[in-house]
């Protein structure tokens, strides 16, 4: 339904006058046929069909005349490739058959059109034409997950029948009416994403003027039949388009994006914002319970450190955890009673002998301690089950008298775990307490054999100066690229410093920062604000990179500050006046899309007096970057053994919580148009974004009426206007333009044989009234495709044979007046759903994300095709994940488009690719054999019988004695999967008739 | 000109399918001939006609032809013209200064200094072109050559600028300049694809499929990429279908087939498939049969290269020329031979942002010596009178080093192509790049120019080479171009 709000806009669109006002120059082009309104005529004669009346007065003139109607057989297999693109049941064809009522015929039309086979057969014909494809397209062709809702909507749209105006009206403005998937037709084109556009800025230009260009197309070919597109350089050669009027399409368009967003859906949505507020509630009580920064000394030595270990005897190798969540496994997350695993997935292992030492800790530290070990792990029982720990405080081994054993360990069991059984897999201990120590600078720990085993093993070790009893080291979460919290106790400073120490991905690149945030003690209030930042030196050339965004309020990588060294640097900000502040707030991308450039290990200190630094928090105390973390499972690990119950299952609500939320995220997005105020159109020179003319608003072609909006029309208001011109029965093209397609997609060729061109370089229709009068029968039936369907199929026209005598053929060769029924190869998707619904492997289930055709996509292993498919890879080929450029392995051969550029009419080439294709493929074979497989289980071994239900599956019909004795033949040399491959190859197979 | 054996049956399974078709359509002859396009109402009538059991049934040019075949070497990736064609003695000079008046951000972001080439330059040939050292080989042969310096692209991002040189458009969706050629000329040999693309051993190039698309031609005239190292797919059942399976399928296809065309008489696309398996089944036999380079003797694969099991890639490359010749050989219209995969930091084709030199050194000599002896290789063989070799790439690198790298950055203002063989006047020189190699300043041209300059050795004019689509008369040339007569012989 279209909202009230918008019937202003409907009626303002309607008052105006679609053509004819008088242009001087142009007025030759505005007597184009197509630019008129729709004439009132009236069938000629008496046929008992209007259609066939205006076909059959052609034919006359020609002295020709319909061909006689086809037997049923054709009929039926005609209406089910038509309208379903599969063949038909051969029980269903048998009652046909029979049915000697004089409705049968319609009644078989109704049934078709009432099947949801009708919607996936007819959205692949739209999706041609806005170029639908599941990738981005051009050189880098990532995938686009989230286009399939699109697709979906088309396939329900048409199997519900909804109104073409309606259909036009949600492509368009679907945001407006709770259609949001219907939006994917404005962003359906293949797009540059921002990684692959220049980083200059003419590139950028570029590149959006490109996506408008799209959308201009699409709009303008798909609803209009008009080429608008040719305006973009210069005025259109042929029609009455000037440069002008591009832009002023295009200024309808100048607030659409490409991209993601959530899919309108009440229900989800309202359960989706009150998710948000409970969430926020919880983590705002919860906040203070996460561990403050810690600025005493915390250090962490894996046993593949070089710098702070010693081999004392040559390992054997490396145990590596297996990878999974599981406890101890390589992304274990950790629990509310254990640590997550921050062995860096893997641990080291010798040979055992008892009291032998192997290996040694050096922190090179001094100062008391509380120390964590771990250990490789293993239910094999092979590990020893007393491993020692010996603490030699002058870091001399030969001297023996500073030795004392400070834990054992059982490499049997996970720390804390004493009884049952391990698995057998090479797993991670977890942290066991080793009690608090005096270290000196030279003090090492020794791993010294035990009594039992034949092996042992070593992993990281955890020390801090602290000596607070803890069951376990409350680590704060790895630094997190999207926010990191740092609480400390309050103080008072003036300048706040963070330098950063190293980078992800390796300190390939300079540190990013999105902003720095401090909040002064016990508030919300962000201090940094307005403060002056400072910094070790900024990367030059990038607007969106500069140090002013550090504290500008704004999140996202567009507004950041990177540094302009690899891998470090410091930035800092002097507060407009001193104050106590208890928290700061930093990130890399707010937004979440960047990950690189995180300084994951960094410190944070404050001054009151310039240079009088004091460090508050930083890196040490959190997990190691990339280890796997659970927060809120942390939060629970942590809690004081006092905590009420009621904050333990906060934490517990606040994780369910955060779960489902993710769920709900990730289940509905689409991609699709996303809205935001519109940019300032201009006329540009040659079409060049360098060379901006004047100012140009919202209107449509002037040749065409009088639309045009206010500069500043809200963007949303933009494409109603648009939509609701177009979508008018006065618009000329409109009805014409998808009365045609209709027609074409049944007869293989429009009344209009250039389907997305009425402009004057278009071919003129072969029916002119015929076409004004179907265009004013849809637009009296309220636009609904189905009907329009059923007036055209229960011609004699679209029901004669396809078969005609030699003179026929003679004097119509093409079948362009339609005294025979016009033949045509079947496109790639009906041929290859054709192939399983005729070995009875098809999988009709319907929506959702889409299977592949393709193992991986691009790069060097290019694009390796799947050959085995399962359930989801016999679904219908609709359903399979486009890939634009690259065609489907097998069918993409039988022209099946590229989602390059729309495709209005299939071409229908014939090569010997596709006959190696689909007689060698294994795909083929294989259904072939399936085929066997049905045929010998629905009729059992005789093989006449075997022939005739092949026959009648694949092509609907018995055979003749001579073809039966033939392939009886082969079955008894070659197998019945021979006579299979053959009947699937065959033309009768792939040929409508 | 020498001919694999198998090539003299064309005549005859061509007179075994005419009397097939003679014996079997009643009234199919005449119909034959009509366009299967034009019954599509494909063509605006100023395409080609083609017969549709014939579909690449050699066809005739709007004039007479210079060049019958075409050889693409596409180096994917955009090799410099610093350190290869274009000698730029001034960048010795300025070597380590800033470009005055340059731009401070390019594609990948900010600008360093001026870098002197890469590589030395020195005369080479009768001509003394001035040749860098890292193409020795192919420096010999200037004398063979035509360059043109002064090319430029509407785009500096790999996929769209490859896009523009295979298609002359930036976007996807359009036919390469393969399809045309084959669209509108059809092939010699009809038992081999009129349009061969013959990938990298690294990979395929950035624009990967679309080089060597049909874009909305009919599928007909595609390219069919296959190489030394890759098959075609599908050219043979999977080895659980036995021969006699294999035959006995496709004998009563046949039958069934003819069958079913004697109830539909006159309808051309029935007799146009039965047709295209007869084809099916003769590439099956003469794609294996041209793809084995064992009967190659001993001097031809040192020639090329071939030979060096040191270095698999030159190997790789080197087979794949060979292929080439033997392809050009028998007759096949246009082979496109890529030199180069897709964007890998330079790692695999010539991208060379961060360590050009590092990088070079390693591709150079994959193309070099392989190159030259496909190009010394026609020549002796008398290929090269009729056949049109270009080498090309999506555009050029700048003067520049990237800041805080020892590579260039994107360059789609002036960068270097040549051509040689039938037609092409050797040994010249055209049009110019400014001293530092910055911006084509003299006989500015475009991709366009370089795509009529190829119709047009091809016996097509640019312009009247159309086909409809969508409303508009597409052209390869969209609605420029300029053949470029001063290195026409």
């Amino acid at each position: 339904m279209i909202a009230a709000r918008h019937m202003r806009l409907i009626l303002l669109s309607i008052a105006i006058p679609a053509v004819a006002l008088p242009l001087g120059a142009e007025e030759i082009a505005l007597e184009h046929w197509a630019f008129q309104p729709l004439k009132v005529v009236a069938p000629p004669g008496a046929d008992p069909h209007p259609i066939d009346a205006f076909i059959n007065r052609k034919l006359r003139a020609a002295t020709l005349a319909h061909s006689p109607p086809a037997d049923r057989i054709s009929l039926i297999r005609r209406l089910s490739h038509d309208l379903h693109g599969l063949p038909p049941i051969p029980h269903e064809t048998a009652a046909f058959l029979t049915d000697q009522n004089p409705g049968a015929v319609s009644k078989l039309i109704d049934r078709l059109l009432a099947n949801s086979r009708y919607g996936e057969r007819w959205a692949q014909h739209w999706l041609d034409l806005v170029r639908y494809a599941d990738t981005h397209g051009f050189e880098v062709n990532t995938e686009r997950p989230n286009a399939w809702p699109y697709r979906d909507y088309v396939i329900r749209a048409l199997n519900e029948d909804l109104p073409y105006q309606q259909f036009i009206l949600q492509q368009l403005a679907g945001d407006a009416v709770a259609e949001d998937a219907a939006t994917g037709f404005l962003v359906a084109s293949a797009v540059l994403l921002p990684g692959q556009i220049g980083k200059d800025d003419a590139s950028k230009r570029l590149a959006r003027q490109d996506s408008l260009d799209e959308m201009i197309v699409a709009t303008s070919d798909t609803f209009l039949g008009l080429s608008i597109g040719c305006a973009r350089c210069h005025d259109h050669k042929f029609d009455p388009i000037s440069q002008r009027d591009y832009y002023a399409m295009q200024a309808f368009f100048a607030g659409v994006d490409y991209g993601e967003r959530p899919l309108h859906d009440p229900e989800t949505a309202a359960r989706m914002t009150a998710n948000t507020k409970q969430l926020a509630v919880l983590r705002e009580r919860l906040d203070g319970l996460q561990p403050p920064a810690d600025t005493k000394r915390t250090i962490l030595i894996d046993d593949e450190d070089p710098a702070l270990t010693t081999h004392l005897k040559k390992k054997n190798g490396h145990g590596t955890n297996p990878a999974g969540t599981q406890r101890g496994y390589q992304d274990d997350p950790g629990s509310a009673a254990h640590h997550p695993n921050i062995s860096a997935s893997r641990y080291t292992w010798w040979d055992n002998t008892a009291g032998e030492d192997v290996f040694t800790y050096n922190p090179a530290t001094s100062g008391r301690y509380r120390l964590w070990i771990s250990w490789g792990v293993h239910g094999s029982g092979v590990h020893t089950r007393d491993a020692r720990y010996v603490l030699d405080r002058d870091g001399d081994l030969q001297t023996k008298g500073d030795q004392h054993e400070i834990a054992r360990a059982d490499q049997f069991f996970f720390a804390g775990v004493a009884e049952g059984l391990t698995e057998k897999k090479p797993l991670w201990s977890g942290l066991q307490d080793a009690g608090i120590h005096e270290l000196g600078k030279t003090s090492r720990l020794i791993l010294r054999g035990g009594e039992t085993g034949t092996g042992i093993t070593a992993d990281v070790i955890l020390l801090r100066e602290d000596l607070d009893p803890q069951e376990h080291p409350s680590l704060r979460p790895p630094a997190n690229p999207t926010r990191n919290v740092e609480r400390f106790p309050p103080v008072k400073a003036r300048f706040v410093r963070l330098t950063a120490h190293a980078t992800t991905n390796n300190n390939q690149y300079e540190p990013c920062i999105d902003e720095l945030e401090v909040f002064s003690a016990g508030t919300q209030q962000n201090v940094a604000l307005g403060g002056t930042p400072t910094s070790s030196g900024n990367r030059h050339g990038d607007p969106q990179h500069q140090l002013q965004h550090l504290n500008d309020g704004l999140y996202g990588n567009s507004k950041s500050w990177i540094a302009d060294t690899i891998g470090r640097g410091w930035v800092q900000i002097e507060l407009t006046t001193p104050a106590v502040i208890d928290r700061v707030v930093w990130g890399r991308d707010r937004d979440g899309k960047f990950l690189d450039r995180l300084a994951h290990r960094y410190e944070i200190e404050v001054a009151l007096e310039p240079d009088r630094w004091q460090r508050v928090a930083s890196s040490d105390d959190r997990a190691p970057y990339g280890s796997p973390f659970d927060s809120t499972a942390a939060l629970l690990r942590n809690l004081p053994a006092e905590a009420s119950p009621s904050i333990r299952s906060d934490a517990n609500k606040l994780r369910q919580l955060a779960n489902e939320q993710a769920g709900l995220q990730s289940a509905q997005t689409v991609y699709a148009g996303k809205f935001r105020p519109p940019d300032k159109t201009y006329l540009l020179h040659r079409g060049d974004p360098e060379q901006k003319g004047e100012k140009v608003r919202p209107a449509i072609p002037s040749a065409l009426g009088r639309l045009a909006l206010a500069p500043d029309a809200s963007e949303q208001d933009r494409r109603l206007a648009l939509a609701h011109w177009i979508a008018s029965k006065d618009n000329p093209l409109t009805a014409r333009v998808i009365v045609n397609r209709i027609w074409q997609y049944h007869f293989g060729r429009g009344l209009v044989d250039t389907a997305s061109d009425f402009g004057l370089n278009g071919t003129r229709p072969s029916h002119p009234e015929l076409l004004d009068w179907l265009a004013a029968e849809f637009i009296k039936g309220g636009w609904s495709i189905k009907n329009l369907h059923r007036l055209i199929l229960n011609s004699a026209t679209y029901q004669q044979s396809s078969s005609a005598s030699p003179e026929a053929i003679e004097k119509d060769a093409e079948a362009n007046l339609l005294s025979r029924f016009p033949m045509r190869r079947l496109e790639a998707e009906a041929i290859r759903d054709g192939i399983l619904a005729v070995s009875g492997n098809l999988n009709l289930k319907m929506g959702g994300p889409g299977f592949n055709f393709f193992k991986s996509r691009g790069g060097l292993s290019g694009f390796p095709i799947v050959e085995n498919f399962k359930a989801e890879g016999l679904r219908r080929m609709i359903y399979a994940h486009k890939v634009r450029m690259e065609r489907a392995p097998v069918f993409g051969a039988f022209d099946c488009p590229d989602a390059g550029q729309a495709t209005p009419r299939r071409s229908r080439a014939i090569t010997a690719l596709q006959a190696l294709n689909l007689f060698n493929s294994k795909f083929v074979v294989q259904q072939s054999r399936v085929f066997a497989k049905r045929v010998q289980t629905e009729v059992g071994k005789d093989q006449e019988a075997q022939v005739t239900r092949a026959f009648q599956l694949a092509l609907n019909r018995n055979p003749t004695h001579h073809e039966s004795t033939r392939c009886q033949q082969v079955i008894a040399e070659h197998g019945l999967s021979t006579l299979c491959r053959a009947l699937l190859n065959s033309n009768e197979f792939v040929f409508m008739r | 000109m020498s001919r694999l054996p198998y090539t003299a049956a064309t005549g005859r399974a061509w007179l075994d399918r005419r009397e097939f078709l003679a014996r079997t359509s009643t009234g199919l002859g005449a119909i034959a001939l009509t366009s299967m396009l034009g019954q599509e109402g494909l063509l605006a009538g100023s395409g080609p006609t083609i017969d549709p059991t014939r579909p690449h049934a050699s066809r005739s040019p709007h004039y007479t032809a210079k060049a019958k075949n075409v050889l693409v070497i596409f180096c994917a990736g955009a090799c410099s013209q610093l350190e290869t064609w274009d000698y730029k003695p001034a960048l010795i000079k300025h070597d380590g200064q800033p470009l005055k008046g340059g731009p401070p951000i390019t594609f990948q972001g900010p600008s360093g200094n001026l870098a002197r080439p890469q590589y030395e330059f020195r005369p080479r040939g009768q001509c003394g072109k001035m040749v860098s050292d890292l193409l020795p080989h192919l420096g010999e042969l200037v004398d063979e050559m035509a360059f043109v310096h002064s090319l430029t692209s509407k785009t500096n991002t790999h996929g769209p600028a490859e896009n523009f040189l295979s298609t002359g458009f930036v976007l996807d969706g359009f036919p390469s300049l393969g399809a045309w050629l084959t669209y509108a000329l059809g092939t010699e040999n009809q038992d081999l694809p009129a349009f061969v693309a013959i990938p990298d051993p690294r990979g395929v190039p950035q624009a990967s499929i679309n080089n060597w698309g049909p874009g909305f031609l009919p599928a007909e005239f595609q390219g069919t990429p296959f190489s030394a190292k890759d098959p075609v797919r599908n050219l043979v059942p999977p080895a659980s279908v036995s021969t006699s399976q294999n035959t006995a399928a496709r004998a009563l296809l046949r039958e069934l087939n003819q069958e079913h065309l004697r109830h539909h008489p006159g309808e051309s696309a029935l007799a146009a498939r039965i047709a295209s398996y007869e084809l099916a089944a003769r590439m099956q036999l003469s794609i294996p049969e041209i793809s084995d380079l064992t009967t190659e003797p001993a001097h031809i694969l040192k020639m090329y290269g071939a030979d060096n099991s040191k270095n698999p890639l030159k190997v790789g490359f080197a087979r794949n020329c060979i292929l080439a010749r033997r392809l050009i050989e028998n007759g096949v219209r246009f082979v496109q031979l890529f030199n180069g995969a897709y964007a890998s930091g330079g790692k695999l084709n010539w991208d060379g942002h961060n360590a050009l030199r590092e990088q070079y050194d390693v591709h150079g000599p994959i193309m070099d010596q392989p190159a030259a002896a496909l190009l010394r290789d026609l020549k002796q063989r008398g290929l090269l009178q009729d056949t049109l070799v270009v080498w090309c790439t999506e555009f050029g690198r700048m003067p520049m080093f990237q800041k805080g790298a020892k590579g260039r950055d994107h360059n789609p203002d002036g960068f270097t192509a040549w051509l040689a063989g039938a037609g092409v006047k050797a040994g010249v020189s055209h049009g110019a790049t400014d001293e530092l190699g910055r911006k084509a300043v003299d006989q500015v041209l475009s991709i366009h120019d370089l795509n009529a300059t190829i119709l047009h050795l091809l016996g097509l004019d640019h312009k009247a080479l159309t086909f409809r689509h969508n409303g508009v008369e597409r052209r390869l040339t969209d609605v420029h171009g300029h053949v470029i007569k001063e290195i026409l012989a």
